[in-house]
């Protein structure tokens, strides 16, 4: 099992980086009957978990629409969330099992495979992935990576490594203190400028 | 929006917020759509920075699934919510008794004006409910409400209506289907000439043709 293959069979593997507390803290509002909160859960985890679906239902349009019955049944089940295990992993066995129905109730079988951008022979699959985007939204998209990408590079070395490190890697804050040898607060500071560095080139291609 | 919101709202997005923290934030969120969507702009970095970035616009499943979610009902209620809820369907529960007591108090005002239909000629009004109905010529009494219209022909005494009414239910009671004498007058009256027909008077009223009547 390669490491991305390792790293996608392990839901929690991100998750354990964070403390869980943003999570629960939605959770619990939504559980008091808080929609908004459950909204949030969706701008957090839409594309991980559209992603997540993708590996199971090929067809674009099939994974946004399983995608979305994943959330359906996670806001329905919401109330009998525990917090025995962490949200993100409760909303991925949603997610697998909504998409396995969805395999066996379309009489297909389920095919399990993991996306790693830089293999080769995934490409065929990567442009299907980017079939989801319209002609204007392709380039808009294209448009969004190469901002990003550009604010990537302008960063100064300190707050691209700590924001790499977070966003590629998963790792906590702690973690990365850890290897950049500095306090948690600063890898919280770097990591925020980063990402205020990065929205600023961004804010203009959304509105 | 203050530096230390945004500082919290990336802090937020990675878990790394105290639950203390996050409960505030998450309150700030509920009202601040200007945080949410700075929100949404640091979930889409992160997305296209590990190339989940399969829509352009954050918002898009979003939608769908807000969309999608407005027909269905919230998760849970609060339990101020909940209670008032119960209690309304607790006096739901208390209403559908009284509803049907007041239909059968409908149905029972009906049938007197039925009875009085069918005793158009008695110019006597029957202003009794149902206790009246049940009283034998002997325990018959004026009313007290003594309503005759002027014009009106010599009426019969007031000693005839329970005669006439016995009579009606004795006749109703040979007449009526099986179904229909499961009502309470036609189980009364319904067996001809017995002794628990409306007391001492009422075997004597009964023509004996009644009995004879081809159902």
């Amino acid at each position: 099992m390669g490491s991305t293959e390792k790293r996608l069979a392990d839901p929690g593997s991100r998750q354990a980086a964070g403390s869980g507390s943003s999570d629960l803290a939605l959770i619990k509002r939504v559980q008091q009957g808080d929609r908004s909160a459950f909204d949030l859960l969706v701008i957090k985890y839409q594309h991980k978990i559209l992603k997540l679906v993708m590996r199971y239902v090929r067809d674009p349009s099939e994974a946004l629409d399983v995608t979305q019955e994943a959330f359906l049944k996670a806001y329905r089940a919401a109330p009998s969330f525990r917090g025995e295990s962490a949200f993100y992993t409760w909303l991925y066995r949603i997610a697998i099992n909504t998409a396995k129905n969805h395999l066996v109730a379309a009489g297909r079988r389920p095919v399990q495979f993991s996306v790693d951008p830089q293999d080769p022979d995934q490409q065929d699959l990567l442009s299907e992935l980017r079939e989801l985007d319209t002609p204007d939204g392709l380039a808009q998209s294209d448009e969004i990576r190469d901002a990003i990408n550009q604010a990537i590079a302008d960063l100064p070395e300190e707050l691209r490594t700590a924001i790499l490190l977070r966003e590629i890697e998963g790792m906590s804050y702690e973690e990365i203190a850890q290897t950049m040898e500095c306090p948690v607060g600063t890898v919280r500071s770097r990591i925020f400028r980063a990402r205020e560095a990065i929205d600023k080139r961004l804010s203009p291609l959304l509105r | 929006m203050t530096e230390h919101i945004q500082d919290q709202l990336s802090a937020f997005i990675d878990d790394e917020l105290s639950e203390e923290e996050s409960a505030f934030l998450v309150r700030r969120l509920e009202r601040d759509a200007t945080a949410r969507g700075q929100l949404a702009r640091y979930a889409l970095i992160g997305a296209a920075l590990r190339g989940e970035l399969l829509q352009p616009h954050p918002w898009v499943l979003q939608h769908r699934i807000d969309a999608a979610l407005n027909g269905v009902p919230a998760a849970a209620q609060p339990p101020v919510v909940r209670a008032a809820r119960q209690r309304g369907w607790r006096a739901v529960g208390m209403t559908r008794p009284l509803a049907g007591a007041g239909i059968a108090a409908a149905a029972a005002v009906a049938a007197i004006g039925l009875l009085r239909y069918t005793n158009e000629d008695s110019a006597v009004p029957i202003a009794q409910p149902s206790g009246a109905m049940f009283r034998t010529a002997s325990q018959w009494q004026e009313p007290e409400s003594y309503v005759v219209p002027q014009e009106a022909a010599p009426r019969a005494a007031p000693a005839d209506l329970p005669i006439r009414l016995t009579n009606y239910l004795v006749y109703h009671g040979q007449y009526a289907s099986h179904l229909s004498r499961t009502s309470v007058h036609s189980n009364v009256v319904g067996v001809v000439g017995s002794d628990v027909v409306l007391g001492e008077e009422s075997p004597a009223v009964v023509p004996a043709a009644a009995e004879e009547t081809p159902r």
